[in-house]
């Protein structure tokens, strides 16, 4: 799975959790917290999506430096790759 | 690995519920007296990992590894008192640094260990407030944190930070251990004070056995078929003193699993109770309502709730719908209404003032919810018109509460006025901030909750806050937190935003900020919104509403003070004319 798979995959995921914010469209650059406006249950559910998705378990401190969608399927990438 | 690597067998099988040892009902002068007693029998804690048993740390060996986890701190040669910051993660490392400190007289304090998303900056300053706030000697923490820790003490005056690791490289001295005395500080807990002005209760041995004895004793009546299960974190009262030392002080054997866990699959909790046939559970509101929410009607099939005896809830208001939310829910699992036993209290009493009465349905007090603000007055209305509040039950023995007007006297019954506290539980005050403590602990003993209620056949009844504090999730968050972050976005200036909860149609509570500004173009109140509302959740882990407003519109006091309840008002009559239709009026933008 390449970057570009985790990010439509990521997209998926957040796609229902916003719909009704008026956000227009979802891209590598856009904000979770502050554009999409996430608030602590959505980016639980979120995160357990991915996590089933990906077959992976985020760590607490991973969370710490994610701004972006992008962020988020970087940091994906690594822990899939074993190098988090 | 070396002899103190705590590697656990494959066969390994959770502590028993049942121990060899008689009960004692917390009825120890120390927690070091306490865990003493407990090591003699079988029992201890069980650690749970995305749904499998991690870890099982019996009393017995939790002794032995926090005694000689003393003999190497010792080797320090801290001063008897210094403090030890231990991230609070829900680990067994966690307790064997923490009654480590009660065998040598160190005192240990739990840092949140939640790291919001994007928050990595924020969650570093506000470590490194605690670690000031502290005056911490020492930091511990996991290898997920350990790289924050060491951002946060740069600059900070720190005798040792490490992984758990680090510490069992340290040589073992060969001094005595002295444990701590009913008189020294046993534990600080970071209280809700602000991010910017961080408050640690210290709490004596003594006291924290006066409010476990009368927890034990009378709040859970604790008996020899009692487990808990819990996924409250370590460095909330609740979780420390409820579900961890009260429990290793009645030794009980508790199953703990973590709070991201629980919060992700709380269903995971529920099957622990289930399986482990639990008796004794502690949590918020919120988190009893998010299993009501989560649960699949397979699942309830499947769970045995018949031994769950106390469903201990409180630490934010309680809201009558959650409680009969979650009984209809789980009813046919056998789980009981009488179970839920509603709570009062706070990290400065050590934990509990009060717990409704065992086996009898929790009471809901319908009052009229227009005389209760306006009037300050108890009005009985119809059950399940007007507003619902839930009884906390009568004080602990030995402790008093008294509600109190503006200027200090004490009503009777059904009047509404402050909510005051008394007796052997108290805090000895806030480490290092006299101001603060004399501002809420007078010198006759009584300590001033924030709280506002009223007494209804001597039970407690919580129905405000005087204090300007948020509660989200059990979490309490200031107002002046989020004015502050605002205030250091671009275009706003000081005392441009006034912040304040409102409670939403679902009854939780909401924080929302109003932000006065100049005339902005929209990319920019666009891009205003957004990095205010980043940086909230990134800091406070919560979501605000943010509401943007010409200059000149946030209301002052007469002393020139921006007025939050004023703002509020406001907020409110805006929300209101946009309802009726009247959208966009005085230029006003919804709230977003």
């Amino acid at each position: 799975m390449n970057h570009q798979d985790i990010v439509t995959e990521i997209i998926k995921v957040l796609t229902p959790l916003v719909k009704d914010k008026g956000v227009e469209q979802i891209t590598e650059d856009t904000e979770l917290t502050g554009e999409l406006a996430l608030d602590s249950m959505q980016v639980m559910n979120m995160l357990l999506e991915l996590e089933d998705a990906f077959d992976i378990s985020i760590p607490v401190n991973a969370m710490a430096d994610i701004k972006t969608v992008g962020d988020l399927a970087n940091q994906i990438e690594q822990l899939m790759s074993g190098h988090s | 690995m070396s002899s103190e690597a705590f590697c656990v067998s494959p066969a390994q099988s959770v502590t028993p519920t049942r121990n060899t040892l008689p009960l004692r009902r917390s009825d120890f002068a120390t927690l070091a007296e306490a865990l003493d007693y407990a090591a003699k029998g079988v029992t201890g804690a069980n650690f749970y990992v995305r749904g499998k048993l991690d870890t099982v740390l019996p009393y017995s060996e939790l002794r032995t590894d926090a005694q000689q986890l003393a003999q190497r701190l010792l080797s320090l040669e801290l001063p008897r008192g210094a403090r030890v910051a231990i991230v609070g993660e829900t680990t067994p490392d966690f307790l064997r640094f923490f009654f480590a400190c009660q065998y040598i007289g160190l005192v240990p304090v739990a840092l949140p260990a939640t790291v919001n998303l994007g928050g990595h900056a924020a969650y570093v300053e506000k470590m490194r407030g605690m670690l000031k706030g502290a005056g911490a000697s020492i930091v511990v923490a996991s290898n997920e944190f350990i790289g924050f820790a060491e951002e946060a003490v740069q600059g900070v005056d720190i005798a040792f930070c490490g992984t758990p690791a680090a510490f069992r490289e340290l040589p073992l001295s060969d001094a005595a251990l002295s444990p701590t005395g009913p008189d020294e500080t046993a534990y600080m807990q970071f209280t809700s004070g602000s991010t910017g002005f961080p408050k640690a209760a210290m709490v004596t041995e003594r006291a924290l056995s006066a409010n476990m004895y009368g927890s034990s004793m009378y709040g859970v009546g604790m008996n020899e078929d009692d487990r808990f299960v819990s996924w409250l974190p370590f460095y909330h009262d609740m979780g420390l003193i409820g579900c961890l030392l009260t429990v290793v002080s009645s030794q009980r054997s508790v199953d703990f699993i973590d709070t991201r866990e629980f919060a992700m699959r709380p269903r995971r909790w529920l099957e622990l109770i289930s399986t482990n046939k639990a008796t004794v559970t502690y949590g918020p509101p919120f988190g009893y309502e998010l299993c009501a929410q989560r649960v699949r009607p397979a699942d309830v099939e499947g769970y045995d709730f018949s031994k769950w005896r106390v469903a201990g809830v409180g630490a934010e208001p309680i809201s009558p719908a959650v409680l009969d939310r979650f009984c209809s829910v789980f009813a046919s699992c056998g789980f009981k209404p009488e179970a839920f036993i509603p709570s009062y209290g706070m990290a400065e009493n050590a934990l509990a003032v009060s717990f409704a009465p065992r086996d009898k349905p929790y009471e809901v007090d319908w009052i009229d919810p227009d005389e209760l603000t306006e009037e300050l007055k108890v009005k009985f209305v119809d059950a399940g018109t007007g507003r619902g509040f839930v009884r906390c039950g009568k004080p602990i023995p030995d402790h008093e509460v008294k509600i109190v007007d503006e200027q200090g006297t004490a009503l009777a019954e059904l009047g509404v006025g402050r909510i005051l506290i008394r007796g052997p539980s108290m805090m000895t005050g806030y480490f290092e901030r006299p101001e603060a403590t004399a501002e809420v602990l007078s010198a006759d003993g009584w300590y001033d909750t924030g709280d506002i209620g009223y007494l209804s056949d001597g039970e407690i009844v919580v129905t405000g806050r005087h204090k300007d504090m948020i509660i989200i999730n059990g979490r309490n968050i200031w107002p002046q937190d989020i004015e502050a972050i605002a205030e250091r976005q671009p275009n706003i200036r000081s005392r441009d935003a006034s912040a304040f909860g409102i409670v939403t149609e679902q009854g939780s509570e909401q924080a929302v900020v109003v932000v006065q500004c100049n005339n902005l173009e929209e990319s920019e109140r666009t891009e205003l919104v957004q990095s205010l509302r980043r940086e909230v959740y990134e800091e406070l882990g919560i979501t605000c509403l943010v509401e943007l407003v010409p200059r000149h519109t946030l209301p002052r006091t007469s002393s020139g003070k921006l007025s939050r309840s004023g703002t509020r008002v406001g907020y409110l009559k805006r929300r209101e004319a946009e309802k009726n239709g009247d959208k966009g009026a005085d230029g006003v933008r919804r709230a977003v």
